[in-house]
């Protein structure tokens, strides 16, 4: 049975909604892997708006937001200025918008918000699951999220084009008290405490009656456009029990307003009913299991990486093409200066008396960059570590993360536990978040020391793909005694975590050991340096010492 | 031109409307600092206030938006020196913002094409006797931000680069939003605001209904809805005038002193900056308060949080927040001297 959230006609469907409600719509994210049905669906866009522009996230600066056309610049002899495409664009397609970092991300928001009439826009988030997300400010600017996947390729053929109508959208359906309840409520349900995602559901159900060519909004409308925003954002699952109104029906208790649904199912059920079945099963299954543990509703991702473009300014380098950053003047016009007399005697000429200055002689304006460093925390949160220790090690953990914070360091916290590893946290700058998680984490169970450090090898080399600095520490007793595979076979195991340490070093990944036992473990010892990581033994460790270790396995920047 | 949601719509968010208004009686305080998740409408209230606040006089296409004609600058080459209103300035300050662009740098198109040396301001001038926004600061450049902060204290803006050496005028109100979950904001710039206010969604459903229904209201007509809303708006606006007013002429009883440095050593903030701008704000509560004569406890009491909450020593994972602990201190300490 498939899901409808996962047809490729939710995609479209949201995409016709937001291309006749473009105004209060604004944006729609399509998560979607490169693939046929991606290929197919930009294509039918092509077909119905051929005014779309489409553009790459790893774009420059200047293509989307305009600057300085520094040839015609050059030529003209006075500064012209291009406009990025976002001005001139009637529709925007951002390809690979997952590459899109916090600033940018910002900055595209805060320019489509200034602007007096913004273009739509439709970002395709070709993320493989979980691993980058579109930075939250962009998400919280779009109205609908729908996937596209490509398990439905025999459907794809057999799927009529998509061809919707487009009619001019200009007026404004009034929706009832009722509706408004409804609005409001049903994200908080699911838990999208953002007052916009009510916003978007209002304007989307609009739409929705406005499509169908009616007058009035219905509560079929919510329940056809509820799912395109809600269903795969959805933090938490609606308590089953108290679905029940909310104590807001001082108001009226509607005397005319729901004549049709006469099957004791009150408005609220169907849209919550139709959003559930409109979640990819995965989601549901995970969201499901977390109702069951505490219905603690989740604070949002915050994958926070900062760009790197500060620090102080280095010498200037020539320009190879122009790029977002300055041009170094002084430096320019030294590179232009000698050549003069030739270039006039060469008959090149400028409308002007200034100097004759030719693309190779642009320096650009460079800074020394310090990478930024993250702290990828891999705690063994095993039976054999035991409660008491856990205490202990969470103790260090915390101080080292006050370190972190003064240093601005990024961190990340890995468990690892009974079969498998969980990456808690990302790398993240937010304290307080690192501290939520560390609180929360429990303990017992086997010690599967490979799968941890094959967890922590990955949070390491995605940090290297974003360009940070990043440094293992683990935390452990080193009493291996469940393997990859999750058997307990503490031979295998072992074994395991040699082949992972030497992966480590082939790597050049930054790591170091902290050993949480009550004595010292040789075979911990080995493991560091087969790491080629230091070991430390937390008994005797004073905090001051870790942090200062922490620092010093940092600085020496093997990596980067 | 776009359309501006009615400061005076917003429903709830009464602290950050007031530190928001304070600032604009008196902009000495020293700008103010909200932080909060998203969709509690930070944006949405600084960019209101710009629509609200009164105009200004200036001296007509003065790029520092100069008051008097002997204040314009001379590098700003005025031949003709009028008086004229304009709004009072609200500058945004894009996230990608490089430093030639907020301090202003030499004139590229003059020195290329003229070879004259000419200085072409940045945002920081145009954002004098205003206010500047940066939505999303703690996302901002270090370097940029250090900058901003330094201008914002000296209230001068002073280019030393290219062989340019300007200076001119930049005081303005400087707010800065952000979102802590993304990354905080380093906490030695976090005293430099004067005001800090945390603002979280309402958590009532009545009032969350309310906050769709008027911002529905605005989407779907912002005109007539702006209209509606007209009346309130320049009730706002004629109080804050009153205020600004009224401000000097308020006195500050020795008792009022006194409270201010009995509740900034209980709370140990750092050197004085906590107490002037407690007494400041202190003052522009109690013009706003429109009936006072004096400055009173009371008024210390409403504004303490918000003037203080950021400047207490910090415990990096001490999870009390500021808010609390003023509030705590300060039934401590006013308990026992009544």
């Amino acid at each position: 049975m498939p899901l409808p959230n996962e047809q490729p006609d939710a995609t479209r469907h949201a995409c016709s909604l937001l291309l006749h409600g473009a105004d209060n719509l604004l944006g729609m994210i399509i998560k979607a892997r490169h693939g046929p049905s991606l290929a197919r669906f930009l294509e039918e866009l092509n077909h119905l708006r051929p005014d779309r522009t489409v553009v790459s996230a790893s774009a420059a600066d200047d293509v989307f937001f305009g600057g300085i056309d520094v040839s015609a610049t050059l030529h003209a002899g006075h500064v012209v200025t291009q406009e990025g495409v976002l001005a001139r664009a009637s529709l925007m397609v951002v390809t690979s918008a997952q590459l899109l970092d916090a600033q940018k991300a910002a900055r595209l928001v805060i320019f489509l918000q200034g602007m007096d009439k913004a273009p739509p826009i439709i970002l395709i988030d070709e993320s493989a699951d979980d691993e980058e997300n579109i930075p939250d400010i962009l998400e919280r600017y779009c109205a609908f999220r729908t996937l596209l996947t490509e398990q439905h390729l025999l459907a794809l053929k057999i799927q009529k084009p998509w061809r919707p109508q487009l009619i001019e959208n200009d007026r404004c359906l009034p929706v009832s008290q009722e509706q408004l309840v409804l609005a409001t409520t049903i994200p908080i349900q699911f838990g999208l405490d953002d007052p916009r995602w009510g916003l978007f559901l209002l304007h989307a159900a609009r739409c929705q009656a406005s499509l169908r060519g009616a007058d009035d909004v219905k509560l079929d409308d919510f329940e056809e456009v509820a799912s395109l925003i809600i269903a795969n954002r959805a933090n938490k699952l609606p308590e089953e029990q108290d679905t029940a109104k909310p104590e807001v029906e001082d108001s009226e208790p509607s005397a005319d307003s729901k004549p049709q649904q006469q099957e004791d199912l009150s408005p609220q059920d169907i849209l919550v009913d139709a959003i559930k079945s409109a979640m990819p099963e995965i989601m549901l299954a995970n969201l499901q299991q977390q109702n069951m543990q505490q219905s603690n509703g989740k604070s949002g991702r915050g994958p926070a990486k900062t760009g790197n473009r500060r620090g102080a300014p280095r010498p200037p380098r020539q320009a190879n093409g122009h790029k977002d950053r300055g041009i170094h003047l002084g430096k320019t016009l030294a590179n232009a200066a000698p050549w003069q007399r030739s270039r006039r005697a060469a008959g090149i000429t400028r409308p002007h008396e200034g100097p004759i200055i030719l693309p190779d002689d642009l320096a650009l304006r460079r800074y020394a960059q310090e990478s930024d460093r993250l702290v990828i925390f891999g705690v063994d949160a095993s039976g054999s570590s035991a409660m008491a220790r856990l205490a202990e090690v969470k103790g260090a953990v915390e101080q080292l993360l006050g370190q972190a914070y003064i240093h601005r360091d990024h961190v990340a916290l890995v468990s690892f536990r009974g079969q498998d590893a969980d990456l808690l946290l990302p790398a993240t700058r937010s304290l307080v978040q690192t501290k939520k998680k560390l609180a929360g984490m429990l303990g017992g169970g086997g010690t599967p020391l490979a799968t941890g450090m094959a967890a922590c090898r990955q949070e390491a080399l995605r940090a290297r793909r974003q360009g940070l600095t990043a440094l293992v520490v683990l935390l452990t007793d080193g009493r291996a005694n469940v393997a990859r595979d999750g058997s307990a076979n503490r031979d295998q195991a072992k074994e395991d975590a040699s082949a992972m340490a030497r992966q480590f070093r082939a790597e050049g990944i930054s790591s170091m050991v902290v050993d949480t036992g009550r004595r010292a473990s040789t075979d911990l010892k080995e493991l560091a340096s087969m790491m080629a990581g230091r070991y430390q033994i937390l008994p005797n460790a004073r905090a001051d010492q870790l942090s200062q270790m922490v620092g010093d396995a940092l600085r020496p920047r093997s990596i980067a | 031109m776009n359309l501006n949601f009615p400061f005076t719509a917003i429903v709830g968010q009464d602290e950050m409307k007031s530190a928001l208004i304070m600032s604009a009686i008196d902009p000495t305080i020293g700008g103010v600092l909200i932080f909060g998740s998203r969709g509690t409408g930070k944006s949405t209230a600084v960019r209101a206030l710009a629509a609200l606040l009164p105009p200004i006089t200036a001296i007509k296409n003065c790029p520092v938006n100069s008051s008097e004609a002997t204040q314009t600058p001379n590098w700003a080459n005025l031949k003709v020196k009028r008086k004229t209103k304009i709004p009072t300035p609200v500058v945004d300050l894009p996230l990608g913002v490089t430093e030639d662009r907020v301090t202003g740098a030499l004139d590229i198109e003059k020195a290329l094409t003229k070879g004259e040396k000419a200085f072409q301001p940045g945002l920081l001038a145009k954002a004098n006797r205003g206010f500047l926004y940066i939505d999303e600061i703690n996302l901002l450049e270090d370097h940029i931000v250090d900058l901003l902060l330094d201008v914002a204290q000296s209230g001068e803006n002073l280019v030393e680069r290219e062989g340019l050496s300007v200076r001119h005028a930049a005081r303005f109100v400087l707010i800065g939003s952000g979102n802590p979950e993304e990354g905080e904001l380093r906490p030695q710039l976090l005293d430099r605001f004067g005001l800090a206010v945390d603002v979280g969604n309402p958590q009532d459903v009545a009032q969350r209904i309310e906050v769709i229904r008027r911002r529905d209201g605005f989407d779907q007509n912002p005109q007539a809805f702006s209209e509606e809303w007209q009346k309130q708006e320049s009730n706002l606006r004629g109080a804050i005038v009153r205020a600004q007013h009224l401000i000097h002429r308020l006195q500050v009883p020795d008792q009022t002193l006194e409270d201010i440095a009995t509740l900034c050593a209980a709370l140990g903030s750092d050197g004085l900056r906590g107490e002037l701008t407690l007494l400041r704000a202190a003052r522009a509560y109690a013009a706003w308060d429109n009936k006072a004569s004096d400055v009173t406890r009371n008024h210390v009491m409403a504004v303490a949080p918000m003037a203080l909450q950021h400047r207490l020593r910090r415990d990096p994972l001490d999870e009390t927040s500021g808010r609390l602990r003023v509030h705590r201190v300060m039934e401590q300490v006013f308990a026992s001297s009544k």
